[in-house]
């Protein structure tokens, strides 16, 4: 790309990263309903409905959790991510910087990058398992082996050539910026709600059950995973997105919102994406259980192809697809917060390689729910800084925006007040392992919130600059 | 135009993406048909929409 090309691109995605987004960019409704809707109807989603399955969840169970966890989840994005973003109308990035100096942010924004590439990367895998047999199925003969759950290495040049293209295609739309990405998630979403449910509706009479119940009863655990109840499902469907509501990272998107009525359109992703795209999956792996029990396969470009053919095949190359943009989007985001002046369209174009590379290897996807909690346990929590210093701000004695106001680079309280938590949960995570990675995301964020409060009185004193 | 595309664009949608499944499930089409039939509603979604999507946003 010519300088004046990546110029152009630069002035065309310039997106108000460091200063409220002016009235006249604020948008209705409808964008928002409709990339929610296609963001959390994704590839990845064909690999968290197996995973449930695989733990030993019954339907009952499954279908009670699902429903009230993302009932919690839309419920925090509404009362807790929305108000902010609408009263401020800033990144996080940008609003943590001005409430704990530039260096606890470089620290927090490196993290957050490099956890929002895994992310991608894992959406770039699942892409990839539809790929394969979508070459297949032209009649070229192609032999690569698919990722299976367990699985964490490359299965050969093949599979690392596949993920390499599609990581570069994402990468690349990424970097046109919101309009872009907003605009292939609202022609994809109708359409890949349609085929999650096409999926459920062909493969449910090729079961063995008589009844709902039937369907799977739940039990024992698959060999090599642990055994999930209602409560994993509940906390999972709250949790599995706690970077984006409580973790306010969602500042980004909806400080654009017109409404704040518009912060109840995560609901769309909720239910239309998670509930429905959760359970086709979950009926999906019923049946290559049903088919395969000694050595189910969960890859989910197989399933689909099996059930629904090329369609379901194109479904989950572009469920990955307009999950990964935005997600590359942020992590460049993220990676701008680290060097301001940097061109967003070149950080977002490596942020999209990091993504690839990480997409290349199997094991974020197929241990995705543990990923994806410690991933929400590590992120969360700093949004609960940024929610205290939303609801204390007229508070007396309390100062808000404290690094912008005092001229410091470092606001001790924050570091110290996300630190904690977060490394006793990663010290659980690496070492003790007696708590489930999502499980302790609402603890981490509650701890830090309360932390924060008491490290501000104690530590927080008015400066002059 | 723009109307037409949009009319094409939601009859493909119901008619070759949410139907089939269904006359599947019922036994009246068999696995081979259903395949052809979704692919086709997909290429008809995906070509026709974009040209009244953006339209309808702006």
């Amino acid at each position: 790309m010519s300088d004046d090309r990546i110029a152009e691109v630069v002035h065309a995605s310039d997106e108000f990263e460091r200063e409220r987004v002016p009235d006249h960019a604020l948008k209705g409704p409808k964008k928002f309903w409709g990339m929610y809707a296609g963001e959390h109807t994704a590839g990845t989603e064909f690999m968290i409905g197996p995973m449930f399955l695989a733990g030993g969840v019954g339907v009952s169970d499954l279908f009670a959790g699902l429903l009230l966890g993302n009932l919690l989840a839309v419920l925090t994005w509404r009362f807790v991510c929305a108000p902010v973003a609408m009263r401020s109308r800033l990144t996080l990035y940008y609003q943590l910087e001005k409430i704990a100096g530039r260096k606890p942010v470089v620290l927090y924004n490196l993290a957050n990058g490099v956890l929002f590439c895994f992310l991608a990367g894992a959406m770039i895998t699942v892409s990839a398992t539809a790929v394969i047999p979508a070459i297949q199925s032209m009649g070229i003969p192609l032999e690569i082996q698919q990722p299976n759950l367990g699985d964490t290495l490359p299965s050969g040049p093949g599979w690392i050539a596949i993920v390499m293209v599609i990581g570069a295609i994402i990468a690349t739309v990424a970097a046109k910026g919101y309009e872009t990405v907003a605009r292939i998630a609202n022609i994809a979403a109708p359409w890949m709600i349609l085929i999650f449910i096409a999926c459920a509706v062909v493969t449910l009479p090729k079961l063995d059950a008589t009844s709902a119940a039937e369907i799977w009863k739940g039990g024992e655990p698959l060999a090599g995973t642990i055994k999930l109840t209602f409560w994993h499902v509940l906390i999972f469907a709250w949790c599995c997105n706690a970077a984006m509501h409580m973790g306010m990272s969602d500042l980004s998107v909806l400080r654009y919102m017109r409404h704040a009525s518009s912060g109840w359109a995560p609901a769309a992703g909720m239910y239309i994406g998670h509930f429905v795209a959760w359970i086709a999956a979950s009926i999906l792996f019923a049946y290559e259980v049903q088919t395969n029990p000694t050595d189910p396969q969960s890859a989910p470009g197989p399933m689909v192809n099996n059930a629904i053919g090329f369609a379901g095949l194109i479904c989950v190359m572009v469920a990955g697809w307009t999950t990964a943009n935005p997600t590359i989007y942020r992590a460049g985001l993220a990676f701008q917060g680290i060097v301001p002046k940097a061109s967003r369209v070149k950080i977002t174009l490596l942020a999209g390689a990091v993504a690839t590379v990480a997409g290349i290897f199997p094991a974020v996807a197929m241990t995705l729910l543990d990923f994806v909690g410690i991933y929400g346990t590590v992120l969360a929590p700093i949004g609960a800084i940024v929610f205290i210093n939303h609801c204390f701000a007229n508070k007396p004695g309390f100062i808000a925006y404290y690094a912008e106001k005092t001229g410091s680079t470092m606001n001790v309280a924050v570091l110290i007040a996300w630190l904690v938590p977060v490394g006793i949960c990663l010290f659980d995570f690496f070492v003790t392992k007696k708590v489930w990675a999502p499980f302790m995301a609402v603890p981490a964020w509650l701890a830090c919130g309360v932390l924060y409060v008491i490290f501000s009185k104690i530590w927080l004193r008015p400066q002059t600059t | 135009m723009t109307q037409v595309a949009k009319a094409i664009s939601w009859s493909s949608l119901f008619g070759l993406t949410l139907l089939p499944p269904i006359l599947f499930a019922t036994g009246a089409i068999d696995d081979r048909f259903l395949k052809w039939l979704m692919l086709a509603g997909t290429l008809i979604w995906f070509t026709t929409t974009p040209i009244w999507l953006k339209r309808d946003n702006a």
